[in-house]
């Protein structure tokens, strides 16, 4: 059984290429067969987060017009066994490639990977109609920000219009203290508006960045919160029942009062 | 809300709620696609039939998108919200 | 056009003719004469082995213009026959069970020569992400050549700036090509159809040095380039 999975969010900057390299990075870890494909042709990042970016010699433009093999285009990862990446090209543009090149080349993956994720690019042209071609499953990735909502909601639309069935939120780069004081939106606000299914709450960490410089996914570091959080990610994709860490506001007084005196909260 | 003491003892309104608020708002527009033009020839269109049988406070005319649990009480949808203030009824019609 | 009459294409080790039909053999010989006068010395010295494909030929037509070549380009003419399709058939099943990096590349026998003196483009301002500047000749960029950027040059590529992006020189085959940069921090380079990147635990450089880097037996060497010492 494998799994083409699209990780997408309309809004650009929200981490959509950071979650596809700790999650890939994670299934790999986990033992199973990975490869990761960058469709942000023109605007390639994949790559660079995962520190390969010296090792490309061919690439998606290259399989999708047959220039080469796709095994040829296959880029090993420097530091686990079972994660590939199939990298964009990057002095071209996204109608270089068809949705039916993705799908025949996802058909021919499937066959030895077990999950196979797909970097989208930001918007919803023809890089975003590339992306989700073949997938079977389809991440969101949002900040909890009005425009980046927004966006994953129009997302989610076009989704289901592309026949890809309940597409799990990811929330990225929540700040439990600022939740708490009431200056950003919590998970449950979100999911309110959005009304998708969960699959994980990624704080925002600073080691993120650390790890991104580093060009090693933080999913590696034991101690970054972030990592941890991907880590619950990358279980609940494989099917585990993972709960969720709280990261809601606080009952504080005033709240506490209210429902004591037997008033609606909200 | 229906009485909320953060706003009697002067604190504002906390932004995350603002957030929320603007974005089902939003939301609502861009998920039936409408434009406020769209909104302006329909309320134009309205007027244009309502005023062959009652005479109307166009001034005060109120139309809006809004959202609306579904009939089977699951989710929401979206429905338009049109407040028409009338003067007076035509008994004639035309 | 003159030049549609007849083309070469070079495969392998192999000189294609292309002749079109339609003209007569004058025609097409006068063309591959022409043709030869201002191409012919890329052939200096090789040893060919010619097929034509088009316009049919009897014996002496094909002597006639295997002498021509021969005379001409100073080339030796291993054979000369007629090109058919079977076999060209049973050259990309080859290609295709060849597995490197390598046929990427598409070398040609015609590969660019002027790199002591020849055709040379100069380019000006930075190439950033996402830019191609390619030319048949050789290459100097007046700027720095910035990562996600590439220049792919038939001949030698000269960067008046830092090299962090992506450089191919002898792009068509030239493995004598090089590439000097101020400051040489490439993604990857290429010469011909050797590929190198920079070691993973590299810690970049500060400051300016220039580099230069060329091919001996398929590796790519890298020396700090300071003509005094030379």
């Amino acid at each position: 059984m494998s799994e083409v999975i699209v990780i997408t969010s309309g809004k650009g900057g929200v981490g959509k290429t950071t979650s596809t390299a700790n999650i890939g990075t994670g299934l790999a870890l986990s033992g199973c067969k990975t490869v990761l494909i960058d469709t942000d042709i023109g605007l390639r990042n994949l790559d660079v987060v995962m520190g390969l970016e010296n090792r490309i010699v061919y690439d998606l433009v290259d399989v999708a017009e047959g220039t080469c093999r796709v095994k040829q285009a296959l880029i090993k990862d420097k530091r686990f066994d079972g994660l590939y990446l199939i990298p964009a090209a990057q002095t071209r543009d996204k109608t270089a490639v068809k949705p039916s090149q993705m799908i025949k080349l996802c058909e021919e993956l499937r066959e030895e990977f077990d999950y196979i994720l797909i970097d989208c690019p930001a918007g919803i042209e023809q890089g975003f109609k590339n992306a989700i071609a073949a997938a079977d499953r389809a991440i969101v990735i949002t900040t909890p920000e009005v425009s980046a909502v927004r966006d994953a909601d129009r997302i989610i639309g076009l989704l289901e219009a592309n026949e890809i069935r309940n597409p799990k939120l990811l929330v990225n780069r929540l700040r439990a203290d600022m939740v708490r004081r009431g200056d950003m939106m919590s998970i449950d606000d979100i999911i309110d508006i959005l009304a998708i299914g969960l699959i994980g709450v990624i704080p925002d960490d600073e080691k993120i960045v650390v790890s991104t410089n580093r060009g090693e996914p933080a999913i590696c570091d034991s101690k970054s919160v972030a990592g941890q959080a991907f880590r619950n990610v990358v279980r609940r994709i494989k099917g585990e029942d993972v709960p969720f860490i709280s990261f809601n506001e606080d009952q504080g007084f005033m709240l506490k009062l209210k429902k004591l005196l037997g008033l609606k909260a909200n | 809300m229906l009485l909320d003491l953060g706003r009697i003892f002067g604190r504002s309104k906390r932004s995350k709620d603002v957030a929320k608020e603007r974005l089902k708002l939003v939301l609502i527009h861009d998920r039936a696609n409408v434009s406020p033009q769209f909104l302006e020839m329909l309320k134009s269109e309205i007027i244009k039939v309502i005023t062959n049988y009652m005479d109307v406070d166009e001034s005060a005319l109120e139309i809006q998108l809004t959202k609306t649990k579904s009939d089977d009480g699951q989710g929401v949808v979206p429905a338009l919200y049109a407040n028409i203030p009338i003067r007076n009824i035509r008994k004639s019609g035309k | 056009m003159e030049e549609s009459i007849v083309s070469f294409k070079a495969k392998g080790n192999e000189l294609i003719l292309v002749m079109r039909e339609e003209y007569d053999f004058d025609k097409v010989l006068e063309s591959i004469e022409k043709k030869l006068d201002s191409s012919g010395r890329f052939f200096k010295g090789a040893s060919l082995d010619v097929r034509y494909r088009g316009k049919k030929l009897d014996k002496e037509q094909e002597r006639i213009i295997s002498e021509l070549i021969e005379e001409k380009a100073s080339a030796v003419i291993k054979s000369f026959e007629e090109d058919d399709d079977r076999q060209e058939q049973d050259n990309s099943q080859e290609t295709e069970e060849y597995d490197s990096a390598r046929d990427k590349f598409k070398m040609k026998l015609l590969y660019f020569k002027g790199l002591e003196e020849g055709m040379t483009k100069f380019y000006r301002g930075t190439v950033r992400s996402g830019t191609l500047v390619s030319y048949d000749g050789n290459l100097v960029v007046l700027g720095d050549v910035n990562p996600g950027g590439e220049i792919v040059a038939a001949g030698n590529v000269v960067v008046m700036g830092s090299l962090r992006g992506m450089v191919h020189a002898g792009a068509d085959g030239n493995k004598e090509a090089v590439i000097a940069a101020l400051s040489l921090q490439p993604t990857q380079l290429r010469i011909a159809d050797v590929i190198t990147r920079p070691p993973d635990s590299g810690q970049p450089r500060q400051g300016l040095l220039p580099e230069i880097a060329f091919v001996r037996d398929d590796i790519v060497y890298i020396e700090t380039f300071l003509p005094q010492y030379k």
